[in-house]
């Protein structure tokens, strides 16, 4: 550990013969300090995980809620999506797996039974079939959708703050950075896992929450079956902003059929029905019923 | 300000009827109460009756919803053109009974009239009864303005009949009543000591209380015990009659031909009457007047006919002046609330459903519900949840009424706190309060937010891709569960769109790449940009064939089935969820892969 220069102590008092005592004491004070829960050193962030030397530095810490992609842990403080915060995912495209990164997150809470899923006015509706083999359990989700801009902020302090919602994901249309810290200050009385989805352009402004995620999608490869997104860290607690990074989905959505183009464009032209009704009235019919 | 028109009357009109009951109990039920007669007057008197009379009742019924700066106004209750009652700031004004209300504004243009609701006197009197009810189960009406209540079962339970006097009477204060407080004996004893305003005669059972500590303590009273009932009972009688002495044959409740008749044969308080012979009382004023006289004195039991507790609660404020900000209306919402709290916790009660209504007699009414996870009986959250959704009302024109009403009543939960404070039991707490937490956030964003627009999600039993999701009313909780969720069926999106959105119908093939517009989101019929590369579909995955529902009747029409495939946007990696109609080969967006 490198010894720190103290203002407090006189350069000529260090050839007392007390000196050295004084140093010893300070070095412990510091160490006490480091001890004390809540201090976290920015060099830890990577190195915390490995070694064993510094996990009661770690505990003291909060603990985030696992993503469920390890690539991503490592980058994040409490070593998942942090519970006392607000987190920003800034997107300009729906479909590119924005949600798919919350989902292992979010059937993880819904599975402990901690409390309710909100989704604060969605885009469009969670389907249910696909939440549900996500592995998220159906009964802690709660859909709201508020009228207006004030009700959608109005609801998500309230669900923030109430400690009954363990995950609360909402897409406001506008939002500043003043309401976005309110918010903040609600999450941390709650302990609830708040996601705020907004487009790419909020990249530009200051906001006080506590991780920000960049997220554009990847492009379509033939050579890859799974989806993946990329993503860029451009806030985070103990860290700098990080590179481009790429984390993959398990959901084989990049597979392609095989015979596909065959079987549906290339010969479009079926012309003829396969299911014929029989009209008993017609001639070739009468004719039958004439013979019998 | 004169309001001649008759003030808006919540209660159903058989009300009235009820009123007619209760004065003729007595003949009703004869047989009954002949049965009692029998097996009652051998018994000594064991019975302490208390009775609530309300002398401004009929003023205090539309005076009680006032803010308290308005008090001191005088106010006046017509009957025929007439003042029949008056407050006490009338009455120094020199407002007298039995003028006319032009006499009164002469008086004093701050007079306010109303015109006298008998009916809504009764309501009232019979909602007093029903929360009289939290001191003891034998509540009494007497209409129009006196409630009897038989307090010997309850004395010990409230410390006694001073504590238990000051507590009703607090009671009746802090909702608005004035009230007089007399006991005696018999029902009809304590009920005349009451009219003639004769307080300080109400006569307390010491038998009652003597024969209990006797029964006690054996040894100290052997003398006293071996007395036999009907010597006891004789003495009580003697000490009724000497508490009514001074009471003005005026006071009794009998017909006022025989009190002209009294007071014409010079007999003006009841010292004189009870020492005139029976018989002769008998023979001259007949035999109902006698057995009220037996009644009074005890001589004769007086069985009454108590109130069952009611199922439900209605109450209402009425404003004296017109309001029209919500914000005026927090006082009156907040006694009409600790009513309803003090009403459900007497009848270890809960509820989920407040309905207020805001009404003035020029405007129609303004309802508002306020609906809960769970039933509870917390004032706070009951108060809480009423100001948001106050807040929410904006055209409020003018309100001269305010009511709650509650009908769903449930029985409350055990609450029994813990023993053990502290290791096991901390943990049921937490649930507890944790169950709490997200009642009262589903409280508020159903107030807030309206109960239509806050939902759970369930699969739903069908294939098609729009029906196998559901809607869950949370009150309900109707969730459907699958024998084995389909991990391993064909992918879904995690995000639907509630109606499938046209694509462009022209498009070019070039190898499985559809170009599309500038937005998927948008429809831009007729112009797709065939020329941007960046902005084309590659379809992936499938087709899934999706059937149509021939068994269902709203589906019959469109005998079509679809062809989902799973595209992405070339430019920005969006995975989205398509759709082609078999028949004419439509391209349509349903979910988004998000």
């Amino acid at each position: 550990m490198t010894r720190f220069p103290h203002p407090m102590i006189n350069p000529a008092s260090n050839e007392k013969p007390g000196a050295k005592g004084a140093d010893a004491s300070l070095q412990q004070d510091l160490h006490q300090t480091l001890q004390k829960a809540g201090m976290w050193r920015a060099s830890h962030l990577h190195s915390g995980s490995h070694s064993g030397s510094h996990s009661g530095s770690h505990s003291g810490q909060m603990q985030g809620t696992p993503t469920g992609f390890s690539i991503l842990d490592q980058q994040l403080a409490g070593l998942g999506w942090p519970t006392d915060g607000i987190t920003e995912l800034l997107y300009d495209h729906a479909g590119i797996g924005e949600v798919r990164l919350l989902a292992p997150a979010l059937a993880d809470l819904s599975q402990q039974k901690a409390g309710w899923i909100l989704w604060i006015s969605p885009p469009y509706i969670p389907y249910a079939p696909a939440l549900a083999s996500a592995g998220i359990d159906l009964t802690s989700v709660l859909v709201i959708n508020p009228k207006t801009q004030t009700d959608c902020l109005w609801a998500m302090e309230q669900a923030l703050a109430s400690s009954s919602c363990c995950a609360v994901l909402a897409w406001p249309k506008n939002i500043n950075d003043k309401q976005v810290r309110r918010l903040q200050v609600a999450s941390k009385s709650g302990k609830s896992l708040g996601v705020l989805f907004r487009s790419m352009q909020a990249a530009k402004q200051a906001s006080p929450a506590e991780l920000r995620i960049e997220l554009t999608g990847s492009r379509y490869s033939p050579l890859k079956e799974h989806s993946s997104l990329d993503m860029r860290i451009i806030k985070r607690r103990g860290g700098w902003p990080t590179e481009k990074f790429t984390i993959e989905f398990d959901d084989k959505l990049h597979q392609i059929t095989p015979d596909f183009s065959d079987m549906a464009f290339r010969n479009p032209k079926k012309s003829t029905p396969d299911l014929v009704f029989i009209d008993p009235q017609s001639s070739e019919y009468q004719h039958d019923y004439q013979r019998q | 300000m004169i309001t001649n028109a008759n003030n808006p009357v919540t209660d159903n009109p058989p009300q009235k009827e009820r009123v007619q009951e209760e004065l003729s109990q007595e003949e009703l039920s004869q047989e009954e109460l002949s049965q009692k007669v029998l097996s009652e007057e051998k018994k000594p008197l064991e019975k302490l009756w208390l009775c609530i009379y309300l002398p401004m009742l009929p003023i205090e019924i539309f005076t009680r919803g006032f803010r308290p700066e308005d008090s001191n106004r005088p106010i006046v209750i017509l009957a025929q053109r007439k003042v029949s009652f008056r407050n006490h700031s009338a009455q120094e004004l020199g407002i007298n009974i039995g003028n006319s209300l032009d006499t009164a504004f002469t008086l004093s243009s701050q007079v306010a009239s109303f015109e006298r609701n008998e009916q809504k006197e009764f309501s009232t009197l019979s909602h007093l009864a029903q929360w009289a009810y939290q001191f003891t189960p034998n509540v009494t009406i007497r209409a129009p303005d006196c409630l009897l209540l038989d307090i010997s079962g309850c004395l010990k339970l409230f410390n006694g009949l001073e504590n238990l006097k000051l507590k009703i009477q607090s009671g009746l204060t802090s909702q608005g009543y004035e009230s007089v407080l007399t006991t005696n004996l018999t029902p009809m004893a304590s009920l005349c000591l009451a009219k003639s305003g004769l307080t300080r005669h109400s006569l307390v059972n010491e038998n009652l209380f003597s024969s209990k500590r006797q029964a006690a303590k054996p040894a100290s009273g052997e003398t006293n015990t071996n007395k036999p009932g009907a010597d006891k009972r004789q003495s009580t009688i003697a000490g009724i009659a000497e508490s009514l002495q001074e009471l003005s044959v005026s006071h009794l409740q009998i017909d006022k031909k025989i009190i002209e008749s009294l007071q014409q044969m010079g007999i003006s308080d009841c010292k004189a009457l009870f020492a005139l012979p029976k018989s002769g009382l008998n023979r001259r004023f007949g035999v109902y007047f006698v057995d009220y006289l037996q009644r009074l004195l005890g001589e004769k039991p007086d069985p009454q006919k108590f109130i069952s507790p009611q199922p439900r609660f209605l109450n209402d404020v009425t404003f004296l002046s017109d309001v029209n900000n919500t914000a005026s209306l927090r006082f009156p919402i907040n006694r009409l609330i600790s009513e309803l709290a003090d009403f459900l916790t007497a009848r270890q009660l809960a509820t989920n459903h407040l309905s207020w209504t805001l009404s003035h007699r020029s405007h129609e009414d303004c309802n508002f519900n306020i609906l809960l996870a769970n039933p509870v009986n917390e004032q706070n959250m009951f108060m809480s949840l009423t100001r948001l959704k106050l807040d929410q009302i904006k055209d409020v024109k003018e309100i001269d009424n305010l009511s709650l009403t509650v009908n769903n009543l449930y029985p409350a939960e055990n609450l029994s706190g813990d023993l053990f404070h502290g290791t096991p039991f901390q943990q049921k707490d937490g649930l507890k309060d944790q169950q709490h937490q997200t009642d009262m956030l589903l409280n508020k964003l159903r107030t807030r937010l309206g109960p239509g627009s806050c939902y759970g999600l369930s699969i739903a039993n069908d294939h098609r891709p729009e029906k196998a999701w559901k809607p869950v009313r949370l009150d309900k909780k109707d969730y459907w569960q699958a024998d084995m969720v389909s991990a391993y069926g064909p992918p879904r999106p995690l995000m639907l769109l509630s109606q499938p959105k046209t694509l462009p119908r022209r498009f070019s093939f070039n190898g499985t790449t559809i170009p599309l517009g500038e937005r998927v989101n948008e429809k831009i019929k007729g112009k797709p940009s065939f020329q941007n590369p960046k902005h084309q579909l590659t379809l992936l995955k499938g087709p899934e064939r999706i059937d149509f529902g021939w068994w269902d009747e709203e589906d019959l029409n469109k005998v079509i089935t679809r062809d989902y495939y799973i595209a992405t946007l070339a430019d920005q990696g969006s995975l989205l969820w398509v759709f082609q109609y078999s028949n004419d080969k439509q391209w349509y967006l349903h979910g988004v892969f998000s």
